[in-house]
């Protein structure tokens, strides 16, 4: 059939009109600054922002990656952004944003400003992180020599670092959710400076939103016992000999009858035992195992009472009591809760006994 | 090939019975039902080709008079309701900054032309579509299982009675209402009846995944805070920690199917307003002023939108029960 | 019959090659016309002047002439055929006799220069229709090969032949072939090309009748039920009815294993939708949706497009004219020149347009592949189709980004869908679903059946 020429016009108005640049959504890759972390801090009530932004450098060897800031101040944190971008010629480009880290106390009073302004901006990939920081002046002063640019090696580290002990692979999304949810609170881990290097170190949490206390380190590695994980490392004293658990795999059950019963089964392997540990010994190793059991059972209960007494429900027994049998109106801060551990040490590789351990 | 001809003929009810579900549908589902969705959504498959199986009975191929007014009418308000919430889609996700106008334009240049060949044009092209949609449905499938958190499921019976079976009329409403388009379709294929309620069940099936994936990965806290929740979850789409952030990609799944929809309530319009002396001209007159008043009316602000959320079934409703009113005759007849 | 003498020779008034010779044997006069050019002297030699010259009692000329072709003309308008032929006319008493003396004018049986394989006979037809008839029927020795004559061109009164079998093929395609090719009213067919322009009759870019000039594709083609059209002084033949799908996988596939054949397949299909999508798609992601590029990449493109002063569409089209002026340029080019005019696209394409900032490195790359794709399809309508399509892709997505990609996908579907290729369509393995030619391509299983779409007559011998 042949086109009928009312068609004919309606395409060449269709033409007129994309021509004469109706289409603003057109942006060419030189006319953005693209953002790779964002650091948020308050004084005197006004919110200020330093945004890093990635640094393009003509050079033979691309590999090279730099980065600069930019601050701007305002009465909330969408004004502060809006004044820094003034400071530049190009626009501002959220999309592969990789961490957010704002300061302790803006985690104290106005966290949620900053749950508000990051849900507005459903545009940006959702695979970012939040984080505290006590000195975010000093955080733009760092060296890096791994990687220059904050926000690459903050996720780096989270996602790839081989012993990822205080460091949980919870993305915003997931702490959106908890935040949103009545059932669950949430922790934020903390950027620390070491000799002008970062690392991540310790944490807060909160309850009801509100900041409560600290985590340090052997804390959020019990709690990463909960959630997934590579390989945590633990260390144990036996004999006033050290020696090192990696455990692999930790199954978590639940049991609620009148009390709450929660059962790891925890596997692992042994990492590294000092000298005067025979390993061929096998009262030796169910000595460990006993320990090891023991050991892990009283820090958990340590936790756990530290969280009682905040009334901050982190590890999510709450939420899975509503979950799986609400009608038994148990909660965990009234009733009592026992855990029951078993560990098994089933992997040894190819080190048959440590040094001077038969003798 | 008649074989042919009815794969293409039962391929349409997959697009009909999905395209009113996008930003509304899915939403209204998860948020009303809560986690038991997934029972209002079995109940509402019920209901819903206990509809199918009454609207196919009936036919308005070649009405006159009042009768071609008012279908007129009945496919033109569904026509209307299907556009909006396209553009509203494109202009959410994918042309954030531009005049809605410019993003209806060309969307109706192609369904113009689509509109001057024949209808088993239309269903041949439905039928391509169909294959590409599943491709891209199944990679979605299968890259978001990882995310699956049973604990989003639970509990299952916490959920008011009421609340589940008002949904689930809901969801037949909204699957099944799309699908008097059959009837302005001449075909002679025998039990049609069966095959298209069987083509029904299993789109139905390919809702069903959507929806327990999205309340599976987001969680109903979340989904509160979202518009388009089913297109949120396509950003944790991870393969190889390399190919990152190809929702938008990923999303043509949901711009086939409101095309293949809006394509055919077009050219049912077009025959409908079929005279000896002028077809050529009317149609395309009357497509060009009404998307005038659209554009001034329904998108200039908020407020329609937030009513369309509330009240859409409402409307499939009243457009069921005048269906049923001006069609009885030839359900006498059958 | 003075008559009819004058009148030829007043006919062929000034064409100097008309050679008339008057021979009287016993109070009968013979005469005999021959065009020099078109026959053969050696043939009218030995059949005609030795036989006439040498016999005293002639009585029946019939009887007496040693020629393989004798032909008794009753109508005087078909002596300036006959001639014109390559035929000798003898006149003797009213009666007008045709011999057959034509010469050899066309070249040697070679190889086919258009169409390359690996693989299999190397012999390809040429301009003379009798040798190309002999090549297929030495393959195909069955007396279900049928052929009709057909006339066509007032000036050029080609010869055309169809050629189709028997129990194999539908009828009543041949049938509507006939009628089409009968209605045709032309001065000249000089080629295969112009009869394929008047057969293939939509007004769309897409071909639907295919060339070939091996003798093994014509074959395989025939015993799958299609229709062939020989065409004398071409030495192409035209394939009917062709889809889609014949113009990207080439018939040798069958030469091979079916396993190691369908991987190369699907890259042909990938190849076909590479060559048209990847402009469009490039641009749509640069410009607007730029988080489908993962950061690395991102910078990169970034740090390379602030040299080059032109928006990325601009870049775009400037490329593709280049290449096409290249790819233009390559054929007319006579082989003899050498390969300055390599050395010459190497350089526009290379380094130096990078470095002068007219370019951008990843624009060369995208071109590259788009160009490197296009290639498997040889057939010239193909290429002039996808490249109709590319910058209609291209168009979209400088407006419409990602979005605009799928409605010129749409587009591109209802197209296609929308053309037939004699009253079939045109999208057959996959629209019409045909299961033998799916199953060949993803199972790589074996199949003793033809595809029921084009014939009746479904079952082959054992494989």
């Amino acid at each position: 059939m042949k086109i009928p020429k009312i068609y004919k016009i309606s395409i060449l108005i269709l033409i007129i009109i994309t021509l004469t640049g109706c289409n603003t959504n057109y942006k060419s890759l030189n006319d953005m600054s693209i953002i790779s972390s964002l650091l948020i801090d308050k004084k005197d009530d006004k919110f200020i922002t330093y945004i890093e932004l990635y640094k393009e450098e003509k050079s033979e060897n691309k590999s090279k990656k730099l980065s600069y800031y930019i601050t701007g101040t305002g009465h909330n944190i969408e004004d502060a952004i809006n004044n820094a971008s003034s400071l530049i010629s190009k626009e501002l480009y959220l999309v592969h944003m990789n961490t957010v880290i704002f300061s302790k106390e803006i985690a104290q009073n106005n966290l949620e400003d900053v749950f508000n302004y990051l849900e507005t901006k459903v545009q940006i990939n959702s695979n970012y992180y939040i984080l505290i920081s006590d000195n975010i002046k000093e955080l733009m002063d760092s060296k890096n020599e791994d990687n220059p640019i904050l926000g690459e090696k903050i996720s780096n580290l989270i996602k790839y670092s081989s012993n990822n002990g205080p460091m949980i692979n919870y993305d915003y999304l997931e702490k959106l959710k908890n935040y949103v949810s009545n059932k669950k609170d949430i922790f934020l881990n903390k950027v620390e400076i070491e000799n002008k290097n970062i690392t991540i170190k310790n944490g807060y949490y909160f309850h009801n939103n509100n900041l409560v206390g600290t985590l340090n380190n052997d804390e959020l590695k019990l709690l990463n016992l909960f959630s997934n994980f590579n390989n945590l490392y633990f260390t144990f004293k036996i004999d006033n000999k050290q020696y090192i658990i990696k455990i692999n795999n930790c199954d978590i059950n639940y049991k609620l009858n009148n009390e709450i019963n929660i059962n790891l089964n925890i596997k692992g392997n042994i990492y590294y035992a000092d000298k005067g540990l025979d390993l061929n010994n096998v009262d030796l190793i169910e000595k460990i195992n006993s320990h090891t059991k023991y050991s892990l059972k009283r820090r958990i209960e340590e936790l756990l009472n530290k969280l009682i007494n905040n009334k901050s429900d982190i590890i999510g027994i709450n939420n899975y009591i509503y979950k799986i049998n609400g009608y038994q109106k148990l909660d965990m801060f009234k009733d009592k809760i026992n855990i029951n551990i078993d560990v098994k040490t089933n992997k040894k590789g190819l080190i048959q006994s440590t040094l001077g351990g038969s003798k | 090939m008649k074989k042919s001809d009815e794969s293409n003929y039962r391929s349409l009810t997959h697009f009909f019975s999905k395209a009113l579900f996008l930003g509304i549908g899915i939403y209204k589902v998860l948020i009303n039902a809560r986690e038991s969705a997934i029972f209002s959504l079995l109940i509402g498959t019920i209901l819903g080709s206990i509809i199918i199986y009454i609207i196919n009975k009936t036919s308005y191929y070649n009405s006159k008079g009042i009768k071609k007014i008012i279908m007129f009418i009945l496919i033109y308000v569904l026509f209307i309701l299907g556009l909006a919430e396209f553009v509203n889609l494109i202009s959410s996700i994918y042309l954030m900054d531009t005049d809605k106008f410019i993003i209806l334009l060309p969307l109706l240049i192609v369904i113009l032309y689509l509109n001057t060949k024949d209808i088993t044009i239309h269903m041949k092209v439905s039928k391509i579509l169909l294959s590409l949609s599943l491709c891209i449905f199944i990679i979605n499938l299968i890259s978001l299982i990882p995310n699956l958190d049973y604990l989003n499921y639970l509990p299952l019976f916490k959920v008011n009675i009421k609340n589940i079976l008002f949904t689930s009329l809901e969801f037949a409403l909204y699957s099944s209402v799309p699908n008097i388009i059959y009837g302005g379709i001449k075909h002679n294929i025998k039990d049609y009846n069966k095959k298209i309620i069987i083509s029904y069940l299993l789109s139905n099936l390919a809702l069903t995944f959507v929806i327990l994936l999205t309340q599976g990965t987001l969680g109903i806290e979340l989904i509160d805070l979202f518009r388009y929740p089913e297109y949120i979850i396509l950003k944790k789409i991870s393969m190889l920690d390399f190919i990152n952030n190809t929702e938008n990609i990923f999303s043509f799944l949901w711009i086939f199917t409101m095309f293949i929809y809006l394509s055919m309530c077009s050219k049912l319009l077009n025959d409908i307003t079929y005279t000896k002396f002028n077809n050529k001209y009317i149609y395309p007159i009357f497509i060009f002023i009404s998307i005038y008043i659209i554009n001034n009316i329904i998108f200039d602000n908020n407020i329609v939108s937030l009513f369309l959320i509330n009240y859409l079934w409402l409307i499939l409703l009243i457009i069921l029960i005048i269906y049923f009113i001006t069609n009885i005759n030839s359900l006498k007849k059958k | 019959m003075n008559k009819i003498v004058n009148q030829i020779q007043n006919e062929f008034k000034s064409c100097n090659d008309l050679i008339y010779k008057k021979i009287k044997i016993k109070f009968k006069t013979y005469h005999i016309f021959f065009l020099e050019t078109l026959s053969s002297s050696d043939k009218v030699n030995n059949y005609v002047l030795k036989g006439i010259s040498f016999n005293n009692n002639i009585n029946n000329i019939n009887k007496l002439l040693p020629s393989p072709n004798f032909i008794n003309i009753k109508n005087k308008d078909q002596i300036n055929y006959y001639l014109c032929n390559g035929f000798t006319i003898i006149i003797n008493n009213k009666n007008i006799y045709a011999v057959e003396t034509k010469a050899d004018l066309d070249r040697s049986i070679s190889e086919p220069t258009t169409e390359a394989n690996l693989y299999g006979p190397k012999d390809g037809l040429v301009e003379n229709i009798q040798k190309n008839l002999g090549l297929i029927k030495r393959r195909l020795k069955t007396n279900h090969l049928k052929n009709k004559i057909i006339i066509v061109g007032r000036q050029t009164k080609s010869i055309i032949n169809i050629l189709y079998i028997d129990n194999i093929t539908d009828m009543k395609l041949v049938n509507k072939i006939e009628k089409k090719l009968n209605n045709i009213d032309i001065d000249s067919i000089l080629d295969a090309g112009i009869l394929k322009k008047i057969l293939d009759g939509n007004n769309n870019p897409f071909p639907t009748i295919k060339l070939t000039e091996r003798p093994d594709n014509i074959c395989s083609s025939l015993l799958n039920g299609k229709v062939i059209i020989l065409i004398d002084g071409s030495p192409y033949a035209l394939i009917l009815p062709s889809f889609l799908i014949d113009f990207i996988n080439p018939i040798s596939d069958e030469y091979s294993k079916y396993i190691n054949v369908s991987f190369l397949k699907i890259l042909r299909i990938i190849c076909f939708s590479l060559a048209i999508i990847v402009p469009g798609f490039y641009i749509a992601i640069t410009t607007y949706n730029q988080e489908t590029i993962p950061i690395p990449l991102l910078l990169n493109f970034s740090t390379q497009r602030s040299g080059v002063p032109f928006p990325a569409i601009i870049e775009a089209l400037i490329m593709i004219i280049i290449c096409e002026i290249l790819k233009e340029s390559d054929i007319r080019f006579p082989n003899n020149y050498g390969s300055a005019i390599s050395i010459l696209g190497a350089l526009i394409l290379g380094e130096a347009a990078v470095n002068a900032g007219i370019v951008s490195p990843v624009m060369i790359i995208v071109i590259a592949i788009t160009y490197i794709s296009s290639l498997l399809f040889s057939d010239t309508e193909i290429s002039g189709a996808i490249r109709i399509w590319r910058v209609i892709f291209l168009i979209f997505a400088t407006f419409f980004g990602l979005y605009g990609i799928s409605l010129a996908l749409i587009a591109f579907l209802i197209n296609i869908t929308s053309y037939k290729s004699m009253y079939l369509n045109y999208t057959f393995p996959f629209e019409p679903n045909d299961k033998e030619y799916l199953k060949k391509l993803a199972l790589g299983k074996k199949t003793n059946k033809r595809s029921s779409y084009l014939t009746n007559n479904t079952t082959k011998s054992n494989l």
